[in-house]
């Protein structure tokens, strides 16, 4: 029953499903979801709410697609990540909770190739420390430096100026540097902050990630 | 960058560098002045010389995080079932459309466009180009309740306080039935703590009342500040519209949001403004609102102050407008639901005595907003 779509590019699974083809569509969120889902998940709070904004953004995305308003001036795969992205920051700028956390000394960096252990538990860190950002700083960075876009695939996805997604990037990682030191020392056990500084009741989310 | 704690000693700014300033320079942000300012301070001072090794080592790592694998099962189910769902509207819409002639129904071509189509044709060259690639397109189903919505307006005038929700982006609402019973209960003393209108001055009347509207009784709480635009849009003898105006206030909430119109299914759908009797375009709009009536800044939430500027606050118009002439406008710079908004609200041409209202993010007018500034928009017949 399923068509075969070997050797279809993106662009042509939009045309035919513009012309009523829905499988077509499917294919091509079959072939991408995997790196959205990643987006939506690194910039949202959990996993719930990383899956009602991927749901609700490539339904949005069907709709466009099957009214024909997909215009090919950007890639399909761009295309679909703007939905995605701006469903999430959205969400984000929803989420009036964000702690403002003020920016600690900076005495500790952080390491730069650290274990596979602590690499899982800095991926939780950095997600806590992604959502005390502004959304649109988090946003270029989970892009740029967690999904690996270029500063240009990056500008068009989220609809601004290449010199906006760096300056962005830059403020964010700025912010986030601190913020990781801080957060990375409370991780740590035997390594109590003095003064707890964000109000949740597991600021490393380890229990409820 | 802010002025926080760290910036506090008026020596230390000297002797450090601000991490936002660290991260500029690797980034290729700072002018030839500062870089070389930061890169001879960088040099000298260790401190600062690891925080530049952080910063720089840091999007490495963030690079080097586990993969989150794949979507999980369960939700590859819920999105499949989704856009079945969607797949199915789709298909009832175009059999339902069909009824109402138009290219609507897969809307796949490049809209019709010409003099002498319908309204209907006016309303899809309008909306589908600028809604589709700000937010990647208006779902094919909200034009069927556009229409509808169109049907439902005229119904309703001169009932009493009424919207009529012509289009609503975040699905929080959309329930005709639920603001129209808020509408009834319209508070009286409203209207002087809005500001009201000014119908015999400025046909631009800039706000900020300082309420917060709710998503929930949007119609109630407009209806001060729409009463006098209504009035004054009414005594200027403005009879009922054509067809065309019907379209273009009904294409409002996204008019021709998108200025560069160079994409194939814009291009001629731009109306060219026609400057009739009493009616104005969005630079004239704005010009006008500037003046003595203009709110003080302080009283404006922060993010909003940029629409005091005029040129911006003719770019927001023109979002809102669509390229279309007005009578008057009121802009209250206010929020909804909270968040900053600017709520525009519009006489609508067609239809004498009621009033577009139009909720619009702080985004409004910028020459790319990251997020589409279109929140809501709705009919008020005060």
């Amino acid at each position: 029953m399923r068509p075969d779509f070997d050797g279809v590019d993106d662009l042509e699974l939009l045309r035919r499903h513009a012309e009523g083809e829905a499988e077509a569509f499917s294919e091509l969120v079959r072939r991408h979801r995997d790196r959205l889902w990643h987006v939506a998940l690194r910039t949202l709070r959990d996993r719930e709410e990383a899956a009602d904004a991927l749901q609700e953004a490539l339904v949005s995305a069907y709709r466009a697609s099957a009214a024909g308003a997909f215009r090919g001036d950007s890639a399909p795969t761009s295309w679909l990540h703007r939905i995605v992205v701006n469903a999430c920051l959205d969400r984000m700028r929803r989420q009036k909770v964000r702690p403002t956390v003020p920016i600690p000394e900076r005495e500790v960096g952080v390491p730069a190739a650290p274990d596979v252990t602590s690499r899982r538990e800095l991926e939780i860190v950095v997600r806590d420390a992604l959502r005390q950002l502004p959304p649109d700083q988090a946003a270029a960075i989970v892009l740029v430096d967690l999904e690996g876009w270029s500063v240009e695939e990056a500008a068009g996805i989220l609809g601004v100026a290449p010199g906006t997604v760096k300056s962005r990037c830059s403020r964010g990682r700025a912010r986030l540097l601190p913020l990781l030191a801080d957060l990375r020392n409370r991780a740590t056990p035997g390594n109590q902050p003095a003064h707890p500084r964000v109000s949740a009741a597991d600021p490393t989310g380890r229990t409820s990630p | 960058m802010t002025g926080d704690e760290r910036r506090a000693p008026a020596g230390r700014v000297d002797e450090h560098l601000e991490p936002e300033v660290v991260a500029d320079l690797l980034e290729g942000l700072l002018d030839d002045g500062d870089a070389q300012r930061a890169v001879a301070h960088v040099e000298r001072c260790e401190r600062c010389r690891a925080l530049r090794d952080d910063l720089a080592a840091l999007p490495q790592l963030l690079r080097s995080l586990p993969d989150p694998g794949p979507v999980p099962d369960d939700l590859v189910a819920r999105i499949d079932a989704a856009l079945l769902e969607a797949k199915l509207e789709t298909e009832v819409e175009a059999g339902v459309e069909t009824g109402v002639e138009t290219g609507l129904a897969t809307g796949r071509a490049a809209p019709p466009r010409g003099e002498d189509t319908g309204s209907v044709h006016e309303l899809d060259a309008r909306r589908t180009p600028a809604g589709a690639r700000r937010w990647g397109g208006r779902p094919a189903r909200r034009r069927g309740r556009l229409l509808l919505a169109a049907a439902a307006a005229a119904a309703v005038v001169g009932v009493g306080a009424v919207t009529v929700p012509l289009l609503q982006q975040d699905g929080s609402g959309g329930d005709a039935a639920t603001s129209a019973a808020g509408g009834a209960t319209a508070p009286e003393e409203a209207g002087d703590a809005a500001g009201g209108g000014d119908p015999d001055g400025a046909v631009t009347e800039l706000l900020a009342s300082g309420r917060d509207y709710s998503p929930d009784a949007l119609a109630a709480e407009v209806v001060p500040v729409a009463e006098p635009l209504a009035a004054a849009a009414g005594s200027a003898g403005t009879g009922p519209a054509g067809e065309e105006d019907s379209a273009a206030a009904l294409g409002q909430p996204e008019g021709e949001a998108v200025p560069e119109a160079e994409s194939d299914g814009a291009a001629g759908a731009a109306p060219a403004p026609e400057e009739g009797p009493g009616r104005l375009g969005a630079e004239e709009l704005a010009r006008s609102a500037a003046g003595p009536g203009a709110p003080a800044p302080g009283d404006v939430p922060a993010e909003l102050r940029p629409l005091l500027e005029p040129e911006r606050l003719a770019a927001c118009l023109r979002y809102v407008l669509g390229g279309r002439p007005a009578q008057g406008v009121t802009v209250d710079l206010a929020t909804y639901a909270g968040e900053p908004a600017a709520l525009v609200l519009v006489p609508a041409a067609e239809a004498p005595g009621t009033v577009d209202v139009t909720v619009v993010r702080p985004s409004c007018g910028e020459p790319d907003p990251a997020t589409d500034p279109f929140v809501v928009t709705a009919r008020v017949v005060p």
